[in-house]
């Protein structure tokens, strides 16, 4: 099974650095408008700056979107409003000038104040509609480049804005995960070398032992949706997407080994399975700086390791013969903890509750798949009574609502 | 006080009599009519039976609906027709109030078409009709649309050489995990009505005149929700769906297998179908921030208008978002329909439901999309359209487990007409 990557969160992670210092360049000066809109919410006042970008883009011919950022800016000496601060970047798609006189003409025909006509190389043409508030100015710099900027005026956002994490903070952290991740991947490397010599030794348990051995660490990599691309579906992918499913030559990696060793696959078919496996292991080592997902992906996996866990695991998707759906959810906590240690600066910065309640939601997660443990091992998950099912189905909802508050915590560059 | 079985059927029957003699009285004998008129009947409630082209396709898509797949129990091509004839039979009676009524047995088979009389049992019979409706059975717009899959065209009915030569076996694709006890089947009945008893009483009638002959597969049960606040109905994600969508005018082009496109002659007049059952992961998307869900799909939650409107009616430019610096490259609508002329032919016409089931092996919600859609060709137009949401940032929050490839027959043009009649004679 492919499994496609989640939308890079923000795909204008650019310039995150300059958003900072941007947000002085576009924001515009507000003054308390004499009719402020009795209703204006955070999605009204999206709605009317999506008209207003619309309605001024249409005036001026020829122009084409490169880039647009939005944000809430607080309003100084309102505690709690903020104005949603939206900024389009325009280029013209011919070489002609472009020609703004139509919305000077259309704004004064509105009845907009004008607020600043500054002409010439920096051009600035800002104005004010004294009916809601909104303001908007059209800038030009050169003559391949306009800017667009809407402002609303003060609102009560859906929720307070958090501050906008630094690409270099996200960076740093993206480099601290990925020695864990390196570290895991060694491990693993040992761990898929024993398992080939217990499948050529012929020794069947011990052969099951090694492969388990060996998928719990593959998830303490957290390599949930989509990490790691190709090399993810060669080494832990799935049969269902695949048009000859179980049967299918693409099903390859450690599933298709558990597959072969709870179905009575004898070791000269398997040996060339695990070989494959060793060195798609060793191919993903060799290129792990590249492989390791983007600092923007690494918050969204606060929670993906356990949705995956959630959706696969204990829905026995990934189960193969093994039954190790709750062991493989048990790694998957691991995984999840060792993701939260790498971005605890960034989120107790940000929400300093948020962590302790995530833990405290991992640990009874935990102990509800400890109680499940039999003495050799786990239970499959098929085989659990209903009452320590469903309260590890409950712990793991319980974490995962918490754990979902990370990524819009981390937020890089709204779109 | 107890009252025997019969006795009560002796009381039942006196009162009828006793109500035709007092509908006599004063004014001319007149004929009862083939069904009494029923709150919210209209002369809109009936979607017109016969025709080139089923109902069910281009009819504005009822609120209510089953997706039912059957396997041909019968064996032999004589009982197969017997099968056609009594759907047709069912059907033209169903959707049409009586009008019809159940129709001469032309199938000769008893259990098929049990009733000779339309307007009376055998003796000793149990009743015609199971009573969900009452007695006067609305049509509610019902409409009951057959379609037949690739394994009717094996070898039990020496079907192979008149099979529609874009008909196969639905293919798994890379993010499908397909059960195969809601994969594919001989035949599928999109049944909708714009009441849910209505949906659920035709089904089971259609399913007891053609019991021992055809057995269900699967069935799901699907809705369409009221507009929110207006506009087009939103899906399970809280998203509007089917904003764009062909309209009748685009049919010769997108929809109807007319002559001349290489399908064999009795297959002129039908489309193909496409049924996918999508599981949404509505947990996993509740727990995504908003300018997330919105970057996924490329509109607005609220509005259902495209990130570069204001409206769910507008049109996305993306000529002039080339970067997709407003709606991105990968979101949904843009990946599903490009809008350029290269991918106008690729077109579908959707006719989906949402569904709401029980709960999954992990306790979460079982709902999501009966996605339906017709189209000319499903290479052109399905396949096309699946391939470039292969890489769909949605993939993550579905997880399409069933479905079929099937072909919608030609309509039934005239009362002594029935589906499939074409085919198999």
């Amino acid at each position: 099974m492919s499994v496609p990557t989640r939308r890079t969160m923000f795909a204008a992670a650019t310039a995150v650095l300059a958003v900072a210092a941007a947000l002085g360049a576009f924001l515009l000066p507000h003054h308390a408008p004499r009719h402020p809109h009795p209703m204006l919410n955070e999605s009204r006042a999206q709605e009317l700056t999506d008209g207003y970008r619309r309605d001024t883009v249409a005036r001026i011919p020829g122009l084409r979107y490169t880039d647009s950022f939005r944000s809430l800016v607080a309003c100084p000496a309102e505690p709690g409003r903020y104005t949603l601060s939206s900024r389009y970047d325009l280029s013209p798609d011919s070489a002609a000038p472009i020609a703004l006189a139509a919305v000077r003409g259309y704004w004064r025909h509105l009845g907009y104040r004008i607020v600043n006509d500054t002409p010439g190389q920096n051009s600035q043409l800002l104005v004010e509609n004294p009916g809601d508030g909104f303001r908007i100015s059209v800038s030009q710099r050169t003559a391949r480049y306009v800017r667009l900027a809407i402002t609303s005026p003060c609102l009560v956002p859906a929720a307070p804005p958090v501050a906008l994490v630094l690409s270099q903070d996200l960076a740093t952290a993206r480099e601290a995960y990925q020695r864990y991740v390196a570290g895991q991947l060694t491990q693993l490397a040992r761990e898929v070398a024993a398992l080939r010599t217990a499948v050529g030794g012929g020794a069947l348990a011990r052969a099951r032992a090694a492969w388990l051995t060996a998928q719990l660490t593959w998830e303490h990599v957290g390599a949930a949706y989509g990490s790691f691309g190709e090399f993810a579906d060669a080494i832990d992918g799935l049969p269902q997407g695949l048009p000859r499913g179980t049967a299918d030559a693409r099903f390859t990696g450690l599933h298709r080994v558990e597959y072969g060793l709870w179905h009575g696959e004898p070791a000269a078919r398997l040996l060339p399975i695990v070989d494959a496996l060793a060195a798609d292991l060793a191919r993903l080592r060799g290129t792990l700086p590249q492989e390791t997902p983007p600092p923007t992906d690494l918050p969204l996996r606060a929670h993906e390791i356990l949705e995956d866990a959630q959706r696969d695991h204990l829905t026995g998707l990934t189960d193969f013969g093994g039954g190790a759906g709750l062991a493989e959810t048990s790694a998957d906590v691991d995984a999840t903890e060792a993701l939260l240690d790498v971005l605890a600066p960034l989120v107790d910065a940000r929400r300093p509750d948020l962590l302790p309640a995530a833990h405290a939601g991992l640990d009874a997660l935990r102990q509800a798949l400890s109680a499940a443990r039999t003495g050799g091992g786990w239970s499959a998950p098929v085989a659990l009574s209903p009452a320590r099912r469903l309260r590890i189905d409950a712990a793991l909802g319980g974490a995962l609502e918490t754990l979902a508050g990370v990524p819009g915590l981390l937020e890089v560059a709204g779109s | 006080m107890s009252v025997s079985r019969r006795d009560a059927i002796k009381r039942l029957t006196a009162g009828a009599v006793g109500a035709a003699a007092v509908a006599g009285i004063g004014g001319e004998p007149r004929h009862l009519a083939p069904r009494a008129a029923v709150a919210g009947d209209a002369a809109g409630d009936v979607a017109p039976f016969h025709g080139p082209h089923q109902a069910g396709v281009l009819t504005p898509a009822q609120r209510n609906a089953a997706f039912a797949a059957f396997d041909v129990a019968a064996t032999s091509p004589g009982a197969l027709r017997d099968v056609f004839r009594a759907l047709t039979a069912r059907t033209r009676e169903l959707a049409s109030g009586g009008q019809y009524g159940a129709g001469p047995d032309q199938s000769g088979s008893a259990r098929l078409a049990p009733r000779d009389d339309p307007d009376q049992s055998p003796a000793g019979s149990p009743p015609p009709d199971s009573g969900v409706l009452g007695p006067d059975v609305p049509t509610d717009r019902l409409t009951v649309t057959v379609s037949v899959g690739a394994s009717l065209f094996d070898e039990r009915f020496g079907l192979a050489a008149r099979k529609p030569v874009r008909l196969a076996t639905m293919p798994t694709f890379a993010n499908d995990a397909l059960e195969p006890d809601w994969c594919h089947g001989d035949l599928m009945l999109q049944l909708c009505a714009d009441n849910a008893d209505t949906v659920h009483h035709a089904l089971r009638d259609i399913t007891r005149h053609t019991r021992g002959a055809l057995q269900p597969r699967y069935r799901l049960a699907g809705f369409i929700s009221p507009p929110r606040p207006s506009g087009a109905a939103r899906n399970l994600m809280g998203f509007k769906d089917g904003i764009a969508n062909p309209t009748a005018a685009d049919a010769t082009d997108l929809v109807w297998v007319g002559a001349g496109r290489g399908e064999p002659d009795w297959a002129t007049g039908g489309t193909y179908q496409v049924v996918r059952l999508i599981r949404m992961l509505t947990e996993f998307w509740d727990r995504i921030t908003l300018s997330e869900q919105e970057a996924i799909i490329g509109r607005r939650r609220d509005s259902g208008a495209p990130l570069d409107g204001t409206a769910e009616t507008d049109v996305p430019d993306y000529e002039r978002d080339p970067a997709g610096a407003l709606i991105p490259l990968d979101a949904h609508i843009r990946l599903a329909n490009p809008r350029t002329t290269a991918s106008a032919p690729n077109r579908i016409l959707r006719r989906g439901y949402n569904y709401d089931g029980g709960l999954l092996a992990n306790g979460n919600l079982d709902a999501g999309l009966i996605f339906c859609c017709y189209q000319q060709d499903i290479r052109r137009q399905f396949e096309t359209v699946q391939n470039r949401l292969a890489d769909d940032p949605l993939n993550d929050y579905i997880r399409p487990f069933g479905g079929g490839y099937f072909y919608a027959l030609p309509g039934v043009v005239s009362p002594q007409d029935w589906y499939a009649r074409a085919l198999l004679s």
